[in-house]
This record gives C-alpha cells, structure tokens and sequence, in this order.
C-alpha cells in the first residue's frame, strides 16, 4: 500500500477531494441558495450578494452578516462579528500545518483561502486515515474548489430565483444536517463526546453574549474539556493497571 | 460602505485562515497544542450544530421543535448507514414530514 500511495499522482489525488466532497453538496447547495434568497431580502444589490460568496467564503458568517444589516448594526460591528465567527478557522489552519510541509507561499494562500468547514473536514480525513503522499494538497484543492464553485453557483441561483424558493422548505436545516454527518464519525470515545457536549453547552449558554463570541468560546472549552477527559481517563487506566 | 464592511470581513477571516498555514512556516507545534487540536472537530461543530437546531427565532425551544426529531431522525441514519447523502435527505424529508403533520 506504501507504494501505491507514493504513486498518487497530483491529477489524482485532486479528483479523490472532488469526489469525497461531492455528497456534502447535497447540504452545501441549498444552503448557498438560502443565503442569495436571504442577501436579496436583506435589500442588497445582487453584484454585493454575489460578492460576498467570494469575499467572504463563509457561510455561516454571511448570514450573520445579513441579519446585523437587517437589524441596523454599524460597519464596525459587522466586521467585527464575521470576523470572530471566523477565528475558529484559526484552529484549522493549525491543524493543516502538521500536513503540509514545505509548500510555496501561493500554495498557502490558496489553501488559506480554500479552507472552509467542509473542506477542511474532508481532507484532514484523508490525510488521518490514508498513507501521506507528497502531493496531499491537491486534495484540498479538489474539495475546496469543489466547494467553491457550488456555492458561488448557489449563491447565483439564490439571488436569481428568490421568492420562488418558500421559506417552508427550511433548506438552511440542511447545514447543522452536513456539519452533524461529519463530526459523527469523530465520536469514537468518550474525550471526544465530551468535547461535544460541553460545547454544545457553552454555545447554548452563551448566545446572549456580544460579537457571536459564543462560537469561539465554545470550540476552544470543548476542545479543552476533550482534553482534560483524555488525561484523566489516561491516569485512571495507568493506576488501575 | 457596504463594500468597506465585507471586504473588512473578507480579510479577517483570511487572516484567521491564513495565520497558522501562513505564518507558521514548517515548524512543529508544541506536543500539547497538537493534543487540543484533536478536538477541534467535535468542538467547534457541536457550538455551530446544536444552535441551529435548538434555537428557533433566538430562542431555545425543545417542545414544539420540529427540526429536534427530525435532527434525531438523521442522526440515527447516519450511524446506520455512514452515508451523507441519506443523513441529509433523512432529516430534510423528515421536517418536511413533521411540519405538514403538525
């Protein structure tokens, strides 16, 4: 298998991120017309609505984006919210720096640009449960622009069908659906379940507080609670043994 | 001004996206950051996931909320079947379902 792996060709690995993104789209895709349906709503130009699907690249940051328009906010706090929302992609960006190695400074800004939830998720899987190969980024590439292409498309489509989408059809709920469909499979013990509950929690707790900074907060004390459980769960086991 | 905003916006979340991969050029992170990082996973998706399903117009809401049986629904296919394809089609189909019922 080794050798197979140091075969993988640039080309091939690419077409594998196309592939193992591919049933996200399902989730992605009305997600990105909700948020076109929404942008129009909100009063904005279609030009500005489209614009920020490329700009911003974030879905769950654009709709709060619209909603603090709707309600009035300043630029500041605008800026400001989407920005916080976003610093979760921080933690990716870590996470990809034990995978890439001695790549060129067009390639990093290319992945940082590319790296969105549902990207990053599939090609951190296949660079923790498949061999490492030299051109590994590629599949980034292949699930990021997958991703991006689909949701500027849907975006397009949003913005250009509108109201002719009804709201009873809920199609953001297909966004916590594709994010619930990726963190399953990480539940595989308890430090993990854990980590999810306790975020979970904090998010539920903290949703009055200002700039979104539940998101953040959350992630960082789930991911602290993970930790601690798999120390204590370490020390019980080396006691008892 | 609207142009001013999202543009700000989009450069802060590149530089969220860009700090660790940018910057932090081929070097090892230290042991115990590496270990946080684990679970960065079930962490940040749980805090974007059980909002969205638990609140309804800003509001925590369990009786009354179609979108938890139908999240439950979806999440049993999921495990059953480890696909993502009928995980989300599951619980669309099933709020669909629920809200034509109720």
């Amino acid at each position: 298998m080794a050798n197979a792996s140091a075969t993988i060709t640039p080309r091939q690995e690419f077409w594998n991120g196309v592939r193992d993104e591919m049933p996200l789209m399902l989730g992605v895709f009305p997600f990105g017309m909700v948020f076109g349906v929404l942008g129009i709503e909100a009063g904005l130009d279609p030009i500005v609505v489209m614009a920020m699907s490329v700009i911003v690249f974030g879905g769950a940051s654009q709709v709060v984006f619209l909603q603090l328009i709707s309600a009035g906010a300043s630029g500041t706090v605008i800026a400001g919210t989407v920005g916080i929302i976003n610093l979760r992609h921080a933690l990716y960006s870590a996470t990809m720096t034990n995978y890439i190695d001695k790549l060129s400074m067009r390639w990093r800004i290319l992945l940082s640009y590319l790296l969105t939830d549902e990207a990053f998720f599939i090609t951190l899987n296949r660079m923790q449960t498949q061999p490492p190969s030299p051109y590994m980024h590629y599949h980034m590439l292949g699930t990021g622009g997958l991703l991006w292409v689909m949701w500027q498309i849907s975006t397009a489509l949003g913005v250009i069908l509108g109201e002719l989408i009804p709201d009873s059809l809920n199609l953001g709920f297909a966004i916590p659906l594709t994010f619930m469909a990726i963190v399953l499979p990480q539940i595989k013990s308890i430090s993990p379940l854990v980590a999810l509950i306790t975020a979970s929690l904090v998010a539920l707790a903290g949703q009055e507080l200002p700039w979104n900074i539940w998101v953040i907060a959350a992630g960082l004390i789930g991911m602290f609670a993970g930790y601690i459980t798999e120390i204590l769960i370490t020390a019980k086991d080396r006691s008892a043994s | 001004m609207i142009w001013a905003v999202m543009i700000t916006a989009g450069l802060l979340t590149f530089a969220s996206r860009f700090s660790m991969i940018g910057l932090f050029r081929d070097k090892e992170l230290p042991k115990f950051f590496k270990q946080l990082l684990v679970y960065v996973g079930p962490s940040v998706l749980a805090a974007i996931i059980i909002p969205d399903v638990m609140l309804i117009e800003g509001t925590i809401t369990i009786l009354e909320n179609p979108k938890i049986p139908a999240f439950i629904l979806a999440m049993i296919a999921a495990a059953l079947t480890k696909n993502v394809l009928v995980t989300i089609s599951t619980g669309m189909i099933s709020l669909w379902i629920i809200n034509a019922i109720a």
